[in-house]
């Protein structure tokens, strides 16, 4: 039983969100499963990046591929379907960030509460580095947090960057170098802290 | 493209040793198998009804819905397979084959293994040749409310009462809704209208919009049928149900 599956609550918006760029078919007769099997790693760790919480992720990646599904048969292949996916990803989890700050129950500080017990030394070490640049990549609003972390993390061109997100390239430039500035900068403090403690 | 910024993850860019690390580490972020398993499980319904099996764990899916294996999904997927079960179930319902998987966590197995896996079905076939027999609903509460006369199925465990409409959830408010459509159209459009009010942004949008035209074209009501369907071709262009929504109003 998920007990925080939010299929039982009033969502804040149609979660249906079309990518900005150009949609895309996926490789011709690639069923929802393989796109699933092939992608759903990814779509995991972009959404946890883009600000879901551990808690809610599973559920957001569902409703993921449940964009995908309706629109795949519109997918017209001018671009990637890597891009396509990524764009759903940022646009579904734009749309949970808003539901879940309207329930205020954006939980920045907490740690994963489905994280796996921190048994060993380097299982504690993780987590905790997780929760670090959680906090760090929740300074930045939506749109530089996409494209700090579709840059820097999944390591997509800029161009492609600026697709996922729907902006002209150079105003993707412009929130990579703001986004870079206030994680340098949050970084610094961040590993300041841990020296003093 | 050449002009852009060395990555902060790369050994010699700007970024500190510790936020290189943190961005290394990040890029190990992903779901456990199990994880994946219950999506796969959750998600079966909208793969067809081949299985999804795998290296990492990925286990059958509810479409698959033959003993242990259905059996599994439906246990595993909550109500996040009613949900996908519901999407399923409309992508392939209208007009067309009955694909009503019973994925709810209140599905007995029995009902499960009952359950008619029909092949989604082109627009051609008829609506009634593919109505599934109540006792394929995946929700045994509701077969009493919405089949009295012919669900007295003797192998299906337990009945509860049926909550009232007020208490369901999304999902469940539209399978209910789904499932009257073809005994008691006009109590589908209810429930459509009570889904409309009370998840006015939900996640199902589509699919209530999908049941609730069925419902008036059921109920001879052609003209607000083609109006909603009007409407929803305006508001979801893109959506994988236009097709199914043509071959209903064929």
């Amino acid at each position: 039983m998920v007990a925080r599956s939010p299929l039982n609550k009033d969502h804040g918006a149609d979660a249906d969100p079309s990518p900005s760029g150009p949609v895309l078919a996926p490789a011709a007769g690639q069923s929802l499963r393989e796109i699933f099997e092939a992608n759903v790693a990814f779509v995991w760790r972009t959404l946890r990046h883009f600000g879901v919480s551990e808690a809610d992720v599973e559920d957001v990646c569902q409703e993921v591929f449940v964009v995908v599904h309706r629109k795949l048969s519109g997918f017209e292949g001018r671009s990637a379907l890597r891009t396509w996916l990524y764009g759903i990803c940022f646009r579904v989890a734009k749309d949970h960030r808003s539901r879940a700050y309207m329930r205020r129950e954006i939980a920045v500080s907490e740690p994963p509460p489905h994280a796996a017990p921190a048994t060993q030394e380097t299982d504690y070490a993780r987590a905790e580095a997780r929760l670090v640049l959680d906090r760090i990549l929740d300074m930045l609003d939506e749109d530089k947090r996409a494209v700090f972390v579709l840059y820097e993390i999944e390591g997509l061109p800029m161009r492609e960057v600026a697709e996922v997100v729907g902006c002209p390239l150079q105003t993707a430039y412009s929130r990579l170098q703001a986004a870079r500035k206030i994680v340098l900068e949050a970084a610094e403090a961040a590993s300041g802290v841990r020296r003093r403690g | 493209m050449s002009t852009e910024p060395k990555r902060l993850i790369e050994l010699d860019s700007e970024a500190p040793d510790s936020l290189r690390a943190l961005l290394r580490d990040a890029q190990g972020v992903g779901p456990s198998s199990a994880q994946v398993a219950r999506l796969a499980d959750k998600l079966g319904p909208l793969f067809g009804a081949a299985a999804v099996t795998g290296a990492s764990g990925l286990g059958s899916g509810g479409a698959a819905a033959s003993g242990a294996g259905g059996t599994a999904a439906a246990s595993a997927s909550a109500s996040g397979g009613a949900k996908l079960a519901l999407v399923a179930a409309v992508a392939a319902g209208i007009g067309g084959g009955a694909l009503w998987l019973a994925s709810s966590e209140r599905a007995a197995p029995t009902a499960l293994e009952s359950a008619p896996i029909a092949i989604p079905a082109p627009s051609a076939a008829s609506p009634e040749v593919a109505t599934p027999p109540a006792t394929a609903e995946p929700e045994p509460s509701t077969s009493a409310e919405l089949a009295p006369a012919e669900s007295a199925k003797p192998d299906v465990p337990e009945r509860r009462e049926a909550p009232p409409a007020q208490r369901l959830s999304e999902a469940e408010l539209l399978e209910r809704a789904r499932g009257a459509l073809k005994s008691d159209p006009a109590r589908a459009l209810s429930l459509t209208r009570e889904h409309a009010a009370r998840f006015p942004k939900g996640i199902l949008t589509q699919e209530r919009e999908i049941i609730a035209i069925e419902a008036l074209s059921r109920l001879k009501r052609d003209a607000e049928a083609a109006g909603r369907a009007e409407q929803f071709k305006k508001q979801y262009p893109d959506s994988a149900h236009q097709r199914k929504l043509d071959s209903l109003n064929k």
